[in-house]
Parts: structure tokens; sequence; C-alpha cells
């Protein structure tokens, strides 16, 4: 190991320093006394920065030695970003095609209210049918009313059958951001062996669980075989009877 | 409950206030409103006319747990029923949420029977305690 601050002034060369510095204070030579002083600061500045400079280059050469700063960079200069842009990608496809599936609910809600509607136009008909019965003239205008009806159903089928195709594409989503989680799961795991990888190299014991999450931190979605701690509905619903609720 | 009771619904995403909205409507209730977390549900329910909350646990700026801790040290809003509808799952959270005060506690993903269910009996407990 190299030795400590060698740049700075041996302690002869400090002590004859300081009597300069004295003679030139005695003397009243001020300006002679602050450019030695600075001078001697310096000195002492510069060791320290020649350490700092050395220890700078040690690591550097360490990791590369152990050919992760590459690896590591391309990580966490391109990769990373990469990966969260993805995420948002995910993010914002489902966030549309929920909402595309919405609208289309909304609307077929709407087109079940219209059939329901038209079968009492229709029960409305055959009523005035048994009423009329034997009238020639309103028995025309029943025809015509219940055609218009049947004609409403048949249009309230086609467009409730359009929407829900157009339900069956929104799932599309699935397949689109399905896709891009793998990628971005992948690259995690690729992320995490590099980092055990790195642990290893550097002699740091890997533990075989990654340490608890901080208190604050929340659990999100329970997904089977990850979250072991989540309950139920049912559970929950016992824990609360158990509380008092 | 009265059908046309003010309800609030707070959750970070707008897909999930939508469905939330829709399956209260299906129930009857159709005088909601929507507040995207705690912060901005806050001044909603200070303003007044609210009789329910619905509200997840995991939002960004203010939390659903620290929106009931909040309306249960409000004395106009103390008695306010809310259901908390959210993906956490501790065992941990739940006795949490209780301890604070929650009226129903609902995990995602959920079913529009559970909703109806919990609501069923929040609004029995109240009748109850009236």
């Amino acid at each position: 190991m190299n030795a400590p601050f060698q740049t700075l002034p041996a302690r002869a060369d400090q002590l004859a320093r300081m009597r300069e510095l004295v003679s030139l204070l005695e003397a009243g030579d001020d300006a002679g006394f602050e450019a030695r002083f600075s001078s001697l600061l310096q000195s002492r500045d510069q060791g320290l920065f020649v350490s700092v400079a050395r220890l700078t280059r040690d690591l550097h050469d360490a990791v590369r030695g152990l050919s992760f700063d590459e690896q590591l960079s391309t990580l966490a200069g391109r990769e990373i970003p990469d990966a969260c842009s993805r995420l948002d990608y995910v993010t914002r496809v489902t966030e549309e095609a929920a909402h595309k599936t919405l609208d289309l609910v909304e609307q077929c809600q709407q087109l079940t209210q219209d059939i329901v509607l038209a079968t009492h136009d229709i029960s409305a008909a055959c009523h005035r049918a048994h009423i009329y019965a034997g009238s020639p003239y309103s028995l025309s205008g029943l025809v015509v009313s219940v055609d218009e009806t049947r004609d409403h159903i048949v249009n309230s089928a086609a467009s409730l059958r359009d929407r829900l195709s157009k339900l069956a594409q929104a799932q599309e989503y699935q397949d689109l951001a399905g896709q891009v989680i793998k990628k971005v799961t992948t690259l995690v795991r690729s992320v995490e062996r590099a980092l055990i990888d790195l642990l290893r190299a550097s002699g740091g014991a890997v533990a075989s669980r990654p340490s608890d999450a901080p208190a604050n931190h929340l659990h999100g979605p329970a997904v089977a075989g990850v979250t072991p701690l989540a309950v139920s509905q049912d559970d929950a619903d016992s824990l609360l009877a158990d509380l008092g609720f | 409950m009265d059908k046309n009771a003010r309800i609030l619904i707070v959750d970070d995403f707008s897909t999930m206030r939508r469905i939330v909205k829709n399956l209260l409507a299906d129930l009857g209730y159709t005088n909601t409103q929507e507040a995207d977390d705690g912060k901005t549900a806050w001044p909603m329910l200070l303003a007044g006319g609210f009789e329910f909350v619905v509200t997840d646990w995991n939002m960004p700026g203010m939390t659903g747990i620290d929106l009931l801790k909040a309306i249960r040290g409000e004395p106009k809003l103390a008695s306010l029923p809310v259901l908390m509808v959210t993906a956490e799952a501790q065992r941990d959270q739940i006795i949490e949420a209780a301890k604070a005060g929650v009226n129903g506690y609902i995990i995602k993903p959920f079913t529009a029977v559970t909703l109806k269910e919990k609501l069923d009996k929040i609004f029995a407990r109240l009748a109850e305690a009236a």
C-alpha cells in the first residue's frame, strides 16, 4: 500500500517553514507572511487531493477488473430508464383499454334497456289486438306498430353485437402489456443477478431473501405465490368479525 | 341509506373510480362524486354534504388510511361511514384500518356481490345504531 500523504512536507521542512513565517511576522512583512502561509496550506490540500485521486483510480480499476462496469452502466444508464418507459406504456394502454371497455359496457346497458322497452311495445300491441279484434283498420295499425318494434329490436341486437365484438377486441391490450411486462421482468432479473455477482465478488454475504421492506412500504395487489401473507376477502371478513365489526 | 345519498369515491386510478361508480349506479346510488387521492377528497368532505365515502388505501399525496384518520379526527365528519376498497391484503393492514375506525373493508379484485353485501351490512349497522 502507498504511504499516505507523501507530498506533505517532512517535519524538518515544516519547522523551517514555521520559523520563516514567524520571522516574516516579526519583520512586519504581512504580504510575505500571507503568501508563505497560503503556500503551506496549498501543499497540505494537494496531498489530500492526490490521495483521493489515487483511491478513485484504485476503485475504478477494481470495478473494471470485475468487468461489471460496462454491464452495470448499460443497465443503469439505458435499460432501466427504458424499462420505466415500458411500464408507463403498460399503465397507459391498460387505462385506455379499461375506459374503452367501460364505454362499450355503458352503451350495451342502454341497448338492453331499449330492447326491454321494445318488448313493452309488443305487449301493448298484443293487448290492443285483443281489444280491437275484428276491426281491419285497427289491425293494420297494429301490424305497422309491431313491424316498427321488430325493426327496433333487430337494430338494437345488431348494435349490441357490434359493441360486444369491440369489447372482445379491446382485450388486445393484455397481449401487448403482457409482452412488455415480460421484457421488464427479464431485465429486473438480470440486474438482480449482476448485483448478486458483484456482492459475491467483493466478498459480501448474499442473504437468501432481500431485506424487509421499509416500514411505510405498502404491499399492493397480492400476487399468488409471491405474497404469502395476503388474506382473502373471507379471511378479512372473519378477522373484522373477531374485532367486533 | 337513501338512494340519493351523496357518495364520494376516492381512488388514484380513474378506471377503478369509474368501475365503483358503475357498480354503485347498478345498486341505485347515482349521486356520486370522485376524488383522485385523500388530498383532493379532504376539502370536498370539509365542504360538507357527503353521506358515504368509498376509498382506496394506496394513493399518492394522501393515502386512504390517512384520510380515514383525518375523518375520524374531525368532529363534523367523525361519524361519516367509510368503506375501504383496496388491494392491500395484509392482516396487519386490516387491523390498522379497523383500529382507525373503518366501517367496511373490501379487497381488490372484488365483485358486485361483495360490494352490495358490505354496503347492506354497513347500512344495517348504522340503522341499528341510530
